[in-house]
């Protein structure tokens, strides 16, 4: 078996309080980079603007609008 | 061994730049598939890569390779991470003052910096170069960071985390007896509070 070892043993690595910070550092990134994945529109803005950008909805966005508007119908 | 960066990433998807001695605690704990259920890829410098060959670990790098993108850093590049490792030789927190010896951290850290890793994270355990890292602007983790994470997001236990981080210990890695049950005291509160 091949040996293994470590790479500088005697370095000074961080202290127990800055793990936590680190953990709360990568939720912070992770959830940044899912929210920059998530389809984007905005509010607040004329009704004709907003019928207008449907035509650059794809088709699966169009879908989850349908079904949202339907539940809302619905209702 | 080295590959080209893929030219697109999934949507959403985090990469994580490492250091040599996070991906050897990896490794020493048998972790490589909990980080990536975090990280979509695990990028890393040639010197790092070497390093890794040196202590023994190229089996595992190569039995990970899919997740795993070695980077070969240009030349201007190595002169900047030439300087970094000069810095961190210098740092009040370090107890090496040999320069070639930080060259696997200053490369991860000029990596870190590249603009498409501008919202990506470095693993980086060792104090000097982490204090360095983070007077750059780069955000970063330890290794028992990652693990904390995985513990509040219950992909883990506690009380794996805590044999992880034993285990590392048990192979030589400078986690102590007292930082490893602080660590595990404050990932058991973090989980019981979600």
């Amino acid at each position: 078996m091949k040996h293994k070892s470590i790479h500088e043993p005697k370095a000074k690595l961080m202290s127990a309080a800055e793990v936590w910070d680190d953990s709360r550092q990568i939720t912070g990134v992770l959830q940044q980079n899912l929210l920059k994945a998530e389809p984007m529109i905005r509010l607040q803005i004329p009704l004709s603007v907003f019928l207008s950008a449907l035509d650059n909805f794809s088709r699966d966005e169009l879908v989850i609008l349908r079904e949202r508007v339907e539940e809302r119908l619905a209702a | 061994m080295e590959q080209e960066l893929p030219a697109t990433r999934l949507p959403g998807a985090t990469y994580a730049v490492s250091d040599t001695g996070p991906l050897i605690s990896v490794f020493q704990s048998d972790s490589f598939s909990l980080l990536t259920q975090i990280f979509g890829e695990i990028h890393l410098s040639t010197v790092c890569m070497a390093e890794l060959t040196k202590h023994g670990w190229e089996d595992e790098v190569q039995a990970n390779s899919g997740k795993l993108v070695i980077l070969k850093l240009t030349s201007d590049e190595e002169l900047l991470a030439l300087s970094i490792a000069k810095e961190i030789a210098r740092h009040p927190e370090t107890n090496d003052p040999v320069v070639g010896n930080h060259l696997g951290e200053s490369q991860a850290i000029v990596l870190a910096l590249r603009s498409e890793y501008q919202d990506d994270l470095l693993l980086l355990d060792e104090l000097a170069a982490r204090a360095i890292a983070k007077q750059k602007g780069i955000k970063l983790s330890g290794f028992p960071g990652v693990l904390v994470l995985a513990v509040r997001g219950g992909l883990i236990s506690a009380n794996d985390l805590k044999i992880k981080l034993e285990k590392c210990r048990e192979q030589g890695t400078h986690y102590g007896v007292t930082f490893i049950q602080q660590v595990y005291e404050k990932a058991k509160q973090g989980r019981r509070k979600k």
